[in-house]
């Protein structure tokens, strides 16, 4: 999830000339960190917001750079208990109620996150925002009274993105990410993300209510509020993401 | 019926006394409450069956090392059909299953019947990498979603949708964890009849890949066998095969190879295709069906998913909207040109408020593998909690 964030804040970002680019590569990646940490664990919860009605899901998660997270769901009561753990390039899901670990293959990665309008590659590949794209400010823009740098990412050949370009508004003294504008391969306008509600989460600030709304269906939104968020939490190392762990796992009061 | 309770009683005691030497104790619970219609059209005639049920769900977590879990059911069932079938269905549903018997009738009539049923009742421990599960529990060693040959200890009918939890067994479980992916396995289990199943399995993750190998005794057959689940580009690609070797002392022992094989693909707009197939080496390219048409809802084995040699599944499932999810699946046997086709929709109605509507169309000739079901329609609204 924070993957998500970091997607979102490094969508913020980017563009430019030679120079530049170095900087707005920085900024990209000092939004990234920022979001990331080098471990963290966070309560959040994601709302499916239509006219006509909403649904929640809530879920708590722990990362570990990159490559390592678990995701704990902890309403609706139909799917609680599920947990979904990365490793590197494999996914597993585990559903208690049957006691199975399923192994999720990469298209699987595409669909809806749990019906909404993130995916599940959302979650576990925002990262590639730093290492897939090349980045250039192509612009300077003020967002929810932050100075921001428009930053423009065009993904590199070949590189495993679904994107085919991302705008980022990163604010210039925090790096938090603040809005960012997916396009598809036909440079058309996907969706947009807006991220607000800069809170204090003990070693830093961070915005904590992430909006993302369709370019085709403006009032379809789906809403991701965090709730909680602790970085570079010592027990949370490499070694805690394990398909053990992934089956004895429990919520955090 | 005594014994059971007592059982029980001694398991609450174990953890009230764990409770007090430990204070880090929490506890976890869910569940569901369900009405479900079910209308079955067969030879021009209609009958029904009405099925108010609930389903609980206890786990406690004491200290690091225990964890208990204990799951109920309580279902009463009425309509016409307990009474056409009195008292059949009744006396199948109560019948348990595993080495103990927790199923307990509560009150039956001509046209009614009304039983609880424990179908996971066990204590896990676990010290570092170890854990030892004892109990009534589920031992799920498949990987495909409809025919699991390596599903030795819980195998599954994939047409009782309304089970998805499925029936425990009465076992033991020792795990140990060799790596973040990998695992060794040993699980004994005593059924209903007083058969030991028990096997050995190494799990292991290597090139994206999971992989599984397995060898143990069910009943009276030597089995071996083996699985993965990874991927062909980003198709998932999964499948698992056992061996049976039978003693071949009686006249029903026989030997057989089964096996199944599933890709599935989920395309960028949330539509998830599946398909699988299943080989059993010891089955018919004629006629393979069984008769009655409680036999469409029977417990199986993972050695006798079906009497015929080949079966063909395949699946497409898609959300209509975020609340409406539509699943199309059906099962073709090529020997002797039966089938099966099973539409279902799912609506989201409210926050924990589910309608389903499914469907269950069984076609083919006389004596064939699916011709003699007929038709039926369920609806099922469940609360969860």
């Amino acid at each position: 999830m924070r993957k998500l964030i970091t997607i979102l804040i490094l969508l913020t970002f980017t563009t430019g000339i030679k120079a530049q680019e170095i900087d707005a590569k920085a900024l990209v990646k000092r939004s990234n960190d920022l979001i990331l940490g080098v471990s963290s664990f966070s309560k959040m919860t994601m709302t499916i917001q239509r006219p006509e009605w909403s649904r929640k899901v809530s879920m708590q998660s722990w990362s570990h750079g990159t490559e390592f997270y678990m995701i704990y769901i902890t309403s609706p009561a139909r799917d609680k208990g599920q947990v979904f753990l990365k490793r590197d390039r494999d996914m597993w899901n585990w559903v208690p109620s049957i006691n199975r670990t399923i192994k999720i293959p990469p298209s699987m990665m595409m669909q809806s996150w749990m019906g909404s309008d993130f995916t599940n590659d959302d979650l576990v590949r925002a990262n590639s925002i730093v290492t897939d794209y090349t980045h250039k400010i192509i612009g300077e823009e003020s967002i929810e009274g932050f100075d921001c740098y428009v930053i423009e990412l065009i993904p590199l050949e070949d590189a495993p993105v679904v994107w085919g370009k991302i705008i980022l508004w990163i604010s210039k003294d925090e790096a938090f990410g603040l809005k960012s504008e997916f396009y598809d391969d036909f440079m058309e306008l996907s969706s947009t993300q807006y991220a607000s509600e800069v809170k204090d989460f003990g070693d830093r600030k961070l915005p904590s209510l992430f909006r993302m709304v369709k370019a085709d269906k403006p009032n379809q939104l789906t809403q991701l509020k965090i709730d909680h968020q602790e970085f570079n939490v010592s027990k949370i190392k490499e070694s805690f993401f394990t398909q053990q762990n992934m089956k004895r796992l429990r919520p955090q009061k | 019926m005594k014994k059971h309770i007592k059982l029980i009683l001694i398991i609450c005691l174990l953890f009230s006394s764990q409770v007090k030497s430990q204070s880090d104790i929490s506890f976890n619970s869910k569940g569901y409450i369900q009405g479900m219609e079910m209308f079955w059209f067969n030879n021009g005639e209609v009958q029904t069956m009405s099925t108010l049920s609930n389903r609980l769900d206890f786990e406690a977590f004491i200290g690091y090392s225990f964890t208990a879990q204990l799951s109920m059911r309580n279902i009463l069932n009425f309509g016409e059909m307990p009474k056409l079938y009195y008292p059949f269905i009744a006396d199948a549903a109560i019948t348990d299953q595993g080495r103990m018997d927790m199923t307990y009738s509560l009150a039956s009539d001509s046209s009614y019947f009304a039983y609880s049923q424990f179908d996971r009742a066990f204590i896990k421990y676990t010290e570092g990498n170890l854990e030892i599960s004892v109990g009534r529990q589920r031992i799920n060693w498949g990987i495909n979603m409809v025919w699991t040959p390596n599903d030795i200890f819980n195998s599954f009918n994939y047409l009782d949708f309304d089970y998805a939890e499925r029936a425990g067994s009465d076992a033991a479980l020792i795990q140990y964890y060799t790596g973040p992916a990998s695992s060794i396995q040993f699980a004994y289990k005593l059924d209903h009849l007083n058969r030991a199943t028990y096997a050995l399995m190494y799990k292991f993750n290597t090139l994206n890949y999971d992989f599984q190998i397995m060898s143990g005794k069910l009943d009276r057959d030597l089995v071996i066998g083996g699985g993965w689940s990874g991927q062909i580009g980003s198709a998932g690609f999964l499948g698992e095969f056992t061996y049976f070797h039978s003693p071949k002392d009686h006249i029903s022992d026989f030997h057989s190879l089964v096996a199944s094989v599933s890709l599935n693909y989920t395309f960028k707009n949330n539509v998830f295709t599946q398909t699988s197939i299943l080989y059993n080496s010891a089955g018919t390219n004629e006629n393979a069906g069984r008769g009655n048409f409680m036999a469409s809802n029977r417990p199986v084995s993972a050695k006798d998913y079906t009497l015929a040699k080949w079966a063909l599944f395949g699946q497409i499932s898609f959300p209509l909207s975020p609340l409406i999810s539509a699943d199309f699946s059906g099962i073709f046997n090529p020997g002797d040109n039966s089938s099966y086709l099973g539409p279902s929709f799912n609506f989201s109605v409210a926050e924990n408020f589910d309608l389903m509507f499914v469907g269950q169309f069984f076609m083919g000739s006389n004596g064939s593998e699916y011709g003699d079901y007929g038709t039926m329609l369920f609806t099922r609204l469940r609360w969860s909690f």
